[in-house]
This record gives structure tokens, C-alpha cells and sequence, in this order.
């Protein structure tokens, strides 16, 4: 991976309803990872942004092994650089 | 309002998460939506390049490269949903020891057997293979060279394969990959319906209301559908899973029913359910009379060992598939063997699991799917186990209907397309048909407008039998294209390597990347993948997708099609046919094999205006190579129960399922509701066999061919992780999927490991009497092995696992067995 290498993914989680707040808690705890939203049907949606540092894999493996999760799906997935990320564009 | 394109690119990400998901995000994340504009991105879709469900995905390109991927919302597959591989999607082209040149063993400016590889050009690459490939022909005859292919090849390259090897070169000798993943459950389907692959389709997800998981672990395998069968179970209460396994793993986190039992025992518990079904009175008579037959196999056949092997000498009818008709009183009899309480013990189940298990199947109001892959298939009675599924569906009639059917799952992105219904194998052509009937060869001897005797009638080598000739010097060229069979056939020790090092042979592989497979061959030729060209792949369910070219591939690397065509330009007619057959044909004297096959005014019927303008394969032969030759070889289909839709309305589609007739797909075969071949009035008819009557067919509990002893005391099975794919070639190429799950562990229960003195990460030697591998030991984590039993999976090239692994196949769909064999383990 390049050195300016960035990486967005969104990320829907299939939690045990049960487990939502607890996992909501966990999982705005990275640095990586917000959460967006959630519905009482136990999904939730994340977007995880990483660099080199941290592997978007490692956090997803990481989330996976929370328990409460039944599955972690990736939505969206884009490689941009830091440079062209702070651009403004609007 | 000032924005960056981060928080674009976070909110589009966000977004397409949310609408999939049904969740509602506050106004503020919403109203900062993109348009591709902003963005720059060429969106395309195509298949997903790894596993057998077939999700689709949308390639977001910039500047000639894949740079993102979303999954593909109008999708029927994954409705918009990726799993954590989707992410390497847009990374796997682009490893760092891409190969961009062919590379030959040489020494002194000479191809040498023992030289170091050297780079040289395409030309020089082929000059030498043709010169190999013909000595070989010259010398021994057409089954001195083979070919090993892919269910990773798209459906063009398999055809164009299985036309070059048994047509142009009159060699059998081809066999895919998916030999060791899907034969078992090829000939499972012959066996039972005639006809091969799933009767169903993933909409049974959505029906089901108990789902039996036969070996299989989808919470890692199958992802997607993994999350669709758990939207099913949490949106139903009253829905139930079952899991069975030979070890803990990931999808006993859902199961309602966990049932871990002795490696080989899968036999005697659908035995026990077929035996339950009948004392408990819940045989669906009216079917059962209408639409089966009873039959009954030929037992004690062997393992599908060498012939010299003690094993196989030792069984009384090695490797002999004949079925024999019995009634259903005999049948009765017969598992009638299988009571609860010997199953309970053989198996190591205790009884109440197994009841609970039983009533699923048996009980008329609950809908049941059960589902499979590996442990079912890479079984040394892994054709025997497919039919017992399906002779407890069929006693019960919970078959070919919504939410009702025994689903076995593939592998590969195109195990069924490419390697199946094209019929890559040894045996076999296109749409089911096979070498050893002249009536078929006939049919593809008329397509190919070729003389009728070009198809040789004898079968080929299969991939096992392949390594051995290899190594016993019978099989001398050999060309593996799309796939690492090095790192994943059994017992490469003895095998294998030895065959490929043979000084006789000169071996050829295609790959992207230096796997091990390349490593042990002879000449290297860099090779293009997924969205760098275009083709069609064919996932589990019937589903036929294509894929435009959307980059260029990296420079100097080739697509496996262009490779073959570009071969067969290498060889006259003369130089491969006989003069007797060419006498039959007179008008294709003089012409090279490239003509005779890919020139016939069939595979090159469609002008290159018809291609789009990136499409290199198509470029550099002139016409619309693709398109004539998925047209040709779906004509072998049409008409026989295996209809394709017109190839351009798939470019339209997210895929469609086969049979496609008057532009319909068809979801459940076999129902007279759902598909168009079944005569109206008959409400099922399993039109593969000549009296449309599946065959309920009894086999028995045999031994496997090695269990743990007093040296060897302990179980080993072998299997996959999620984060990488089968040999991990592509995803081992990625850093982040390195790094989460860096070496290939051994799976042990913490009471063997006590026992002797491990600790978690303590490194062993893990060795069977054929070979050994060193590697750590976990106590924890995902996969959890009751005592007595080891899991180590095989994705890790400095763990060469199959080293260790017995090259015991099952003797009908010679797959191999890599769930069971006997190893002891040591502290280094």
C-alpha cells in the first residue's frame, strides 16, 4: 500500500438486537470507525476509514469477533490518496 | 457549505450502506450525496472474481485502474451486500510481483530443465512450448500431453480449452481444478437425477423454515448467504439451523441444533434419517410412487489409490460404480441398520440431537434446505453422501420446491459454468454429455463441424491420476492454466513435485502471480485477470453472468483465451490429426488448428463492431470472439433442458438462471410450476432420466481409508478461513488480508494440547507418514476442534498442509479427501 494511501468503506453489521448498544459503544471506540446509524432490527451502519497504520480488514476481522455479531457486510469500498481527500469539492 | 471529497466519499459509502440496510441516517449525513461527477468513477458491474455464490459487483475505475467497488444493489444474489473479500476486489490486480513477462528455465541462453527462470518474449514462450507439445505428440501420441484448467477460467475459456485439447490435440487429458471440489457432487447428480446441478435457487432462502448445514461452515465460505439465511432466522422465530460438522467453527454461532460428529459417521446419521422417516410413517407415498426408484450401490469399492496401493487391493470391487435395483421393502431393510442408538454411537451424537435433526426432514409442515460443499464432497464416499441427502428430500418429496430442496454449494466463482456445464473434465463435454458415448461425440463432433471420430472415446487423466502419470513419466506436457494446483492437490511430496520435476516433462503455467505452481514449472506466462478482459461466469444456482473489459491489463500479461488461440495458431492440421481423418475433411487440409476450430464461421460469426471498444481479446483476433464463443457452445445446450439466452441480453442482466426458455429463467427444475421442460399434468418430472424418475439410492457406512492410531493419534481436516480464498494466491497478495490472518494455524482443543505440554502459539510439527509441516498451535479462536481432532487450513504457501494430506479420493468422482487423515503432532 502506498504511503498517502487511504481507504473508505461502509460496512453494515448484523447484530443480535440484544447486543445494538453494547456494539454501538464497541464499535465507535476505533479511531477508524464511526457509526452512522442503526435500526432496532440489530443492523448497523459504519463507515471505516483507514490508512497504512490500520488495515481495514483488521477491523473488520476485529468487529466480527465482537459477540452479538451474526455478520459483517462491506457495502462500499474506494482507495483515494490523503492529498486529493482534502480537496474541497463543493 | 464547503466540502471535501473525503466527506463525500464517506457519505456516498455511508449512504449506499444505509439504504441496503433499511436504516434511517440523521439529515445531516444524507443531504452531502455525490454524483459520480465529483468523483470521477467509470461504474461497471461484474462477478465477484472469488467464491461460488456469485454476488455481483459494481467496478468503479480511474485512469485505467479499479479503485472502488460497491455492491451491486439490483443484484439478486447479495441485494447490494459484499463480504469482507469485496474489498480486495480492487487490489487483487495490483500485488506487487505481478508477472509481466514470460519466464523460462534456462541455461546458457538455452531452455534447461534445472536452469533459473529467465525472461523471454511470448514468441520465444510459444516457440518452445509448441516444440515440447509436439515431440510429445510425435513420440507418444496425444495422451502424453494434458492440460489442467480452472473453475476460475470464464465460460469462453473453458470452451475454447476443451475444443483445443479434445479436438485439436484428440486428448482427453483435461481436467479442472474443480475436480477437487465438485466431482463428488457431479456424479452425485448423475447418479440421482441424470441431470447435473441444483434443482434450486437461492430464493429458497427466503422460504425455508428449518436450514441443515451438511459439513458446511457459510458464516465463512458463503457469506452473503450466510447473511441471507440469518435475515431469515431473526425475521422468523419460528425458524431453525442446524449445523453439522466434525469441529466447531463460526456458523454454530447461529445453530439451534449442533450436532459435531466422527469424521466419516455423515454416512450413518442420513442413513438414520432415512430409517426415521420410514418407522415414523412420514414417507410422502404419493410422491415416493410417482417419482422415484429404488437402487442400491456396489459396496466395498476402494479409495481411488494407486491399484498397487494395500488398501486397494484389499477392497472387492475397487472403483465400481454399478447400482442395482432393489424394492423399497429391501430399501427399508437396509437402513433399518441405522437405528438411533448404534448411530448415536458410532457417530458420537447423542440421541436427542439426532431426533431433533430427523424431524426437520420428516415432519410434512416444516420447509427444509439443506446445504453443502467440502465435507460432503471431498469424501471418500462423497458421491455415496450426495445421494443419501438426497434420497431423505426425496422419501419426503421436499424437493424443487420454494423453501423446500437439498442445495449443494460450489466453490468457485464458475465451478458450475465453466467447469460443469462446459465439462472441463476428463470425461466429459459440453452440457453434460461425455467422451464415452458415441452418440455424444457425435453431437459435438456435428457443432464443431468436425470428422466423427476426432473425439478420442476413452477418458482422460483426471487431476489426481494426472500428478501420478506425470511422475511415472506417462504424461510429459503439461499446461496449467488459472489455478495452483501445486499448493492444492494431495500429497505433492510423493506426487506432484516428483511429476513435475521429472526430467521427461515440461511443464507450463498460466498464472498472474509466481505461485507455488509456477515456481515448480518450467516455463511462466504472465497472465490477465477478471475485469482486464472480458467473459461470463456460472455461480451455484444456475446463474449465467458476464462482464465487460473495464481496464487494461497490467503490461505483458495476457488472458488465458488469448493464450490458447494464440497456441493453437502454432499447429498445422497435419501436425495434430491423423491422415485417416483428415481424409474426411479434406478442406481442412493445409489449415492450422486455429482455423479448423475458432475460424469455422461459427466462433467467428460476430464483427468486431459488435465488441465493445475495450475488449482486447477481441482486437487481437479480429472478431467478437467471446460472443461466437459462448453462441456455439450454448447451442449445444438449447433445446436440452441447458438453454442460455442470447449471449448480449446477459450484458443487460444481473444474470440469469438456466434453462432460459422464451426468455424466462427457470427457479425450481424439476416442478411443473416453475419449469417450462415438465409436461403439464405431471406435477414433477426428473427429465434427466429416460422414465422421469429419480433414483433413492441406499449405500452404506464404510471405514475411511486411514483413521488415527496409536502413532498417528490424532484427526486432521483441512479447510478455508474468510478472510482468504482457496490457495491465496490473490488475496495473500493483499497486506491488510495478510496481516489479519497472517499464518495458517493449527486448530486444537485445549485438552490435547494440555496433554502435550502446548501452549497457544507454541510452533509444532504436525506429520502424517507421508510428510510434515511446522506451523503454531491455537487454542482459541474461531475454529473450535473437539478433542481428538485438528484443523488446519490451506491458504498458507509456506505451510504446505497437503504435504501431509492422503491422496485417497473417492473411487467414482476421484475428488480427493482433504477433511481426514491420520497425524501426529510435536513440540519444535
Amino acid at each position: 500500500m502506498s504511503k498517502n494511501e487511504v481507504h473508505i468503506s461502509s460496512l453494515v453489521v448484523r447484530a443480535k438486537p440484544n447486543y445494538l448498544d453494547a456494539l454501538i459503544k464497541q464499535i465507535s471506540a476505533f479511531d477508524e470507525a464511526e457509526v452512522y446509524g442503526s435500526n432496532p432490527e440489530g443492523k448497523i451502519v459504519v463507515v471505516v476509514e483507514t490508512s497504512q497504520q490500520k488495515f481495514v480488514s483488521e477491523v473488520i476481522d476485529q468487529i466480527n469477533a465482537f459477540e452479538g455479531v451474526l455478520s459483517v457486510s462491506l457495502i462500499f469500498h474506494q482507495v483515494d490518496d490523503q492529498k486529493s481527500l482534502a480537496r474541497e469539492c463543493v | 457549505m464547503k466540502l471535501t471529497r473525503r466527506e463525500l466519499i464517506r457519505a456516498n459509502a455511508a449512504a449506499a450502506a444505509a439504504a441496503l440496510a433499511g436504516v434511517v441516517l440523521p439529515a445531516a449525513a444524507t443531504n452531502l450525496i455525490a454524483t459520480s461527477a465529483d468523483t470521477q468513477i467509470k461504474w461497471d458491474k461484474a462477478p465477484c472474481r472469488f467464491c461460488g455464490v456469485g454476488c455481483s459487483v459494481l467496478v468503479g475505475t480511474q485512469s485505467g485502474r479499479v479503485v472502488a467497488t460497491q455492491g451491486d444493489p439490483e443484484s439478486p444474489v447479495n441485494k447490494g451486500l459484499n463480504c469482507i473479500k469485496g474489498y480486495f476486489l480492487s487490489k487483487i490486480m495490483y500485488g506487487n510481483d505481478r508477472l509481466t513477462t514470460p519466464l523460462l528455465r534456462m541455461r546458457d541462453g538455452k531452455y534447461a530443465k534445472n536452469g533459473d527462470f529467465q525472461p523471454v518474449s511470448w514468441d520465444a514462450a510459444f516457440d518452445i512450448m509448441a516444440q515440447k507439445w509436439k515431440e510429445a505428440l510425435k513420440k507418444k501420441g496425444p495422451t502424453s500431453v494434458g492440460m489442467f484448467g480452472s473453475g476460475q477460467w470464464t465460460v469462453m475459456e473453458g470452451y475454447a480449452a476443451v475444443k483445443l485439447m479434445k479436438a485439436g490435440f484428440r486428448s482427453n487429458n483435461l481436467d479442472p481444478n474443480a475436480r477437487h471440489c465438485m466431482a463428488s457432487a457431479v456424479v452425485g447428480f448423475m447418479r440421482t437425477f441424470g441431470i447435473d446441478e441444483p434443482m434450486g435457487c437461492y430464493d429458497d432462502f427466503e422460504h425455508a423454515d428449518a436450514f441443515v448445514l451438511w459439513g458446511s461452515n457459510m458464516a465463512e465460505m458463503h457469506p452473503i448467504l450466510w447473511t441471507r439465511l440469518t435475515d431469515r432466522r431473526l425475521s422468523y422465530p419460528h425458524v431453525r439451523v442446524c449445523v453439522l460438522s466434525t469441529f466447531e467453527h463460526r456458523s454454530f454461532e447461529l445453530s439451534d441444533n449442533s450436532i459435531i460428529f466422527t469424521p466419516q459417521t455423515d454416512l450413518a446419521i442420513a442413513n438414520y434419517i432415512a430409517h426415521y422417516i420410514i418407522e415414523n410413517d412420514a414417507v410422502n407415498w404419493d410422491f415416493v410412487n410417482k417419482h422415484t426408484n429404488f437402487k442400491r450401490v456396489t459396496e466395498d469399492i476402494g479409495y481411488g489409490l494407486r491399484d498397487d496401493h494395500p488398501l486397494q487391493k484389499k477392497a472387492k470391487n475397487p472403483n465400481v460404480g454399478d447400482m442395482h435395483a432393489i424394492s423399497f421393502d429391501q430399501y427399508k431393510r437396509a437402513v433399518s441398520e441405522y437405528t438411533l442408538a448404534k448411530t448415536s454411537e458410532l457417530s458420537g451424537v447423542s440421541e436427542d440431537k439426532l431426533v431433533t435433526l430427523a424431524k426437520y426432514y420428516a415432519d410434512p409442515n416444516t420447509k427444509v434446505v439443506s446445504l453443502w460443499t467440502m465435507g460432503v464432497n471431498q469424501h471418500t464416499r462423497g458421491v455415496w453422501m450426495n445421494s443419501l441427502l438426497y434420497n431423505i428430500h426425496l422419501l419426503v418429496g421436499k424437493i424443487s420446491q420454494p423453501g423446500n430442496g437439498p442445495f449443494s454449494l460450489t466453490g468457485q466463482p464458475s465451478a458450475c459454468g465453466t467447469a460443469r456445464e462446459v465439462g472441463t473434465f476428463s470425461h466429459r463435454l459440453p452440457a453434460d454429455l461425455v467422451v464415452t458415448k458415441k452418440a455424444h461425440r457425435d453431437i459435438a463432433e456435428k457443432i464443431w463441424k468436425l470428422p466423427e471420430g476426432t473425439i478420442p472415446a476413452k477418458p482422460g487423466y483426471h487431476a489426481v491420476e494426472q500428478n501420478r502419470r506425470l511422475k511415472d513419466g506417462d504424461l510429459n506436457v503439461y499446461w496449467v492454466m488459472c489455478n495452483n494446483n501445486m499448493q492444492a492437490a494431495p500429497n505433492i511430496m510423493e506426487e506432484g513435485l516428483p511429476g513435475y520435476r521429472n526430467p521427461e516433462n515440461f511443464i507450463i503455467c498460466s498464472d498472474p502471480y509466481p505461485t507455488v505452481t509456477a515456481q515448480a514449472s518450467d516455463l511462466i506466462l504472465p497472465t490477465a485477470m477478471w475485469v482486464e478482459k472480458e467473459g461470463a461466469y456460472g455461480n451455484a444456482e444456475r446463474r449465467t453472468q458476464t462482464w465487460y473489459q473495464q481496464v487494461k491489463p497490467v503490461d505483458g500479461a495476457k488472458s488465458d483465451l488469448w493464450q490458447l488461440l494464440e497456441f493453437s495458431k502454432r499447429f498445422s492440421i497435419e501436425e495434430v490429426w491423423p491422415e485417416e481423418l483428415i481424409k474426411e475433411m479434406p478442406e481442412y487440409r493445409g489449415k492450422t488448428v486455429f482455423e479448423v476450430l475458432y475460424k469455422n464461421k461459427q466462433v467467428d460469426a460476430y464483427p468486431i463492431e459488435e465488441a465493445q471498444e475495450l475488449n482486447d481479446d477481441a482486437h487481437d483476433q479480429g472478431f467478437y470472439v467471446q460472443k461466437g464463443l459462448f453462441e456455439e457452445y450454448a447451442t449445444f445446450g438449447r433445446g436440452h433442458g441447458h438453454d442460455l439466452a442470447p449471449y448480449d441480453r446477459y450484458h443487460r442482466e444481473r444474470g440469469l438462471r438456466w434453462p432460459v426458455v422464451d426468455g424466462k429463467e427457470t427457479r425450481w427444475r424439476f416442478s411443473e410450476k416453475y419449469d417450462p421442460y415438465v409436461e403439464k399434468g405431471s406435477g414433477f418430472q426428473f427429465y434427466g432420466k429416460p422414465d422421469n424418475k429419480a433414483c433413492i439410492i441406499f449405500a452404506p457406512y464404510e471405514e475411511p481409508p486411514e483413521s488415527p492410531n496409536k502413532e498417528y493419534d490424532l484427526w486432521l481436516s483441512t479447510g478455508r478461513v474468510l478472510e482468504h480464498w482457496h490457495s491465496g494466491t490473490m488475496t495473500g497478495r493483499v497486506p491488510e488480508l495478510y496481516k489479519a490472518v497472517p499464518d495458517a494455524l493449527c486448530y486444537i482443543n485445549p485438552v490435547d494440547a494440555e496433554k502435550r505440554s502446548l501452549r497457544r502459539g507454541d510452533e509444532i510439527r504436525l506429520q502424517s507418514i507421508r510428510g510434515e509441516v511446522r506451523l503454531r498451535v491455537e487454542t482459541r479462536g474461531r475454529n473450535r476442534p473437539p478433542e481428538g481432532l485438528v484443523f488446519v487450513p490451506w491458504f498458507d504457501a509456506r505451510v504446505l498442509i497437503n504435504k501431509v494430506t492422503l491422496d485417497a479420493t473417492d473411487p467414482l468422482s476421484k475428488q480427493t479427501d482433504y477433511k481426514k487423515c491420520a497425524v501426529r503432532i510435536q513440540k519444535v
